[in-house]
């Protein structure tokens, strides 16, 4: 009989701590991040940041422990299929951004001889074909973004970390980047974590979030499963709101007043039937019904 | 029928991304990798004119040097006159390759602090490090193939003149293996004094290039603790110290240092010119060496 044998996750935190003096930046956060992307998020001083540099090994953790891909994160080995791509600039002006990403393949160990096709293959990959002779210097602050992340490629990584890959980026660029990011997962097979303070990147974006606060996980699932339609109500009724809620409480309902609708709890089937009597009977004009939904943002609300 | 418009008609197709499968070599690679880098930064070369320029135009002084000398004894060889770069008996006694590291020495350590911050300084003014230190390598790894590349370029600044004397006067004697049965040991000494003072030179420059991330500053802060450090003993003779108060004081000038007390070590000429223990310069120079490297080691722990 063959055992089955849970394979390892690519990420894995164990009861990590980390002080500063006296500032704990994390506190005994356990999580364990898979395949797919997985979002990182939380407000500034979370501890986002210095969770990935644990990961990293740019910093030892006070107490807990961290592994990437089974392995300790203070052997460099571990970061052999480990990509980084950094909030901040981290280019050099002068090089041509095909010369800079040959270069770091080859510090990854990707042979010579293969090292300079790969840097053009991750340049096609990331829209930057045609322009990766020319200095990094001259590029604007989307191409600067789309090098970096191609460094983080170029040696095919199984896991890949990004810090705010959407930072400093107008509307159209972080579009773009977000779409590239799930190219990235879905079409070349790597796992994305993508840490950053901005849910709607996080809802458009991810598969699975940990949620961080104060150093603690408030929160790790998928984003499904933590967006999924709650059983409340909303209504939106164009005329007579009054008489509405009115009719509503007369038939045992519970309708809150929010800014421009109604909200109703627990409703099933007969509690249906009674908002649509309600409606007829105060004669009001209905906009809009439907379950809500919930949104990332409640889970700091809670 | 195919046209010739249809036979060049043909269809490119995007294969998608294509996952690695090739062999992933160690650190070893990395090493090398970054100590090429580094020599190629150090020399300007893949970079601009003014790049290129600034290290030769430190460097050919140098290399002019050795030639110069090696020139001067063609010359006298020409008129037939004996002469002697080495240990022989006197007749002319030319400058050999003693007194080359006397003249180079200086110009080296210019050299050094023009190359040197160009090795260390962008990468961390850049942030391109933390590149570095999240690849499969570690600290230890980037700071050693860095000081490799320095040691490389410093060690080839430093034997290229004695190389060129050596030539010259094997070109120029009328007696070329007389010259080197008589002048052979001469070789030994002056790579072992070439690489010596490569170490030191190399983790010196290294350690103080890591106190900044500007080009510029740090080649200037070199430069000001050799000029410095080589006006300190001058000023302190002034007192009129002991002489192995002065010799120890001596020890202090990058200058004298390399320029004449370890190449008098290695020339076997110490004992004529210095009266404190030869033991005493040989633990400085090692003491220099370990202190800048605990040093550099120390700042990018900091940084990190």
């Amino acid at each position: 009989m063959t055992a089955f044998v849970q394979p390892s996750p690519l990420l894995e935190a164990r009861d990590l701590t980390k002080l500063y003096g006296n500032v704990q930046a994390l506190d005994k956060a356990s999580f364990t991040v898979g395949e797919g992307i997985t979002g990182l998020l939380g407000p500034n001083g979370a501890g986002k940041s210095t969770a990935i540099r644990i990961f990293l090994g740019l910093t030892d953790a006070t107490s807990g422990s961290a592994l990437v891909m089974g392995a300790d994160t203070r052997n460099p080995e571990a970061r052999v299929r480990l990509g980084y791509m950094p909030e901040h600039d981290c280019l050099p002006p002068n090089q041509s951004a095909a010369n800079f990403l040959t270069h770091m393949a080859e510090v990854s160990g990707i042979p010579p001889s293969r090292s300079r096709a790969l840097a053009a293959d991750t340049l096609r990959h990331v829209g930057l074909f045609e322009e990766r002779y020319r200095p990094i210097g001259g590029y604007s602050t989307g191409m600067k973004q789309r090098v970096k992340l191609a460094q983080a490629l170029v040696h095919d990584p199984i896991l890949i970390l990004l810090d705010e890959p959407t930072a400093g980026l107008d509307p159209t660029g972080r579009t773009e980047m977000l779409n590239l990011i799930r190219r990235i997962a879905r079409e070349f097979g790597i796992s994305v974590v993508l840490s950053t303070h901005l849910m709607q990147d996080v809802e458009r974006t991810c598969d699975n979030i940990v949620l961080l606060d104060l150093g603690r996980v408030k929160e790790s699932a998928d984003v499904k499963s933590l967006t999924q339609e709650t059983e409340l109500v909303y209504i939106e009724v164009a005329n007579n709101r009054d008489e509405f809620i009115s009719e509503l409480q007369s038939r045992n309902l519970q309708p809150t007043l929010e800014t421009n609708a109604i909200s109703i709890p627990d409703v099933d089937g007969p509690k249906f039937d009674a908002i649509r009597d309600s409606l007829v009977a105060s004669e009001a004009r209905l906009v809009r019904m439907g379950p809500r939904q919930r949104a990332l943002i409640d889970l700091f609300r809670t | 029928m195919t046209t010739d418009q249809q036979e060049r008609t043909g269809t490119v197709f995007d294969i998608g991304y294509q996952s690695y499968e090739g062999t992933r070599e160690g650190r070893g690679l990395a090493w090398k990798t970054l100590i090429i880098d580094g020599v190629k930064n150090g020399m300007g070369i893949g970079r601009g004119g003014w790049a290129k320029f600034l290290p030769w135009l430190v460097l050919s002084p140098t290399i002019a040097t050795g030639l110069v000398f090696a020139a001067i004894a063609a010359f006298f060889e020409q008129l037939g006159i004996e002469v002697d770069t080495g240990e022989g008996a006197n007749v002319i006694d030319l400058p050999g390759h003693e007194d080359l590291t006397s003249v180079i020495s200086f110009m080296i350590l210019i050299f050094a602090a023009f190359v040197g911050p160009e090795l260390v300084c962008p990468d961390r003014r850049n942030r391109v490090i933390h590149l570095y230190f999240v690849r499969p390598i570690t600290m230890l790894d980037y700071l050693g193939a860095r000081w490799c590349a320095l040691f490389i370029l410093l060690l080839a600044a430093s034997l290229l003149p004695h190389i060129t004397l050596w030539v010259g006067l094997l070109f120029g004697v009328a007696d070329a293996l007389g010259h080197i049965q008589d002048n052979w040991l001469d070789i030994p000494r002056f790579v072992g004094n070439s690489i010596v003072f490569a170490i030191f030179t190399t983790s010196i420059t290294i350690a103080i290039s890591s106190i900044t991330d500007r080009r510029m500053i740090a080649t200037l802060i070199i430069i000001g603790i050799i000029m410095i450090a080589s006006i300190a003993p001058g000023i302190i003779s002034i007192f009129n110290p002991s002489d192995t108060v002065t010799e120890l004081i001596n020890l202090i000038g990058l200058i004298d240092l390399s320029s004449n007390i370890v190449p008098s070590i290695f020339f076997d000429t110490y004992s004529e010119n210095y009266n404190l223990n030869i033991a005493i310069p040989i633990v400085w120079v090692i003491l220099l060496t370990i202190g800048s490297i605990a040093a550099t080691w120390r700042f990018y722990q900091a940084q990190r």
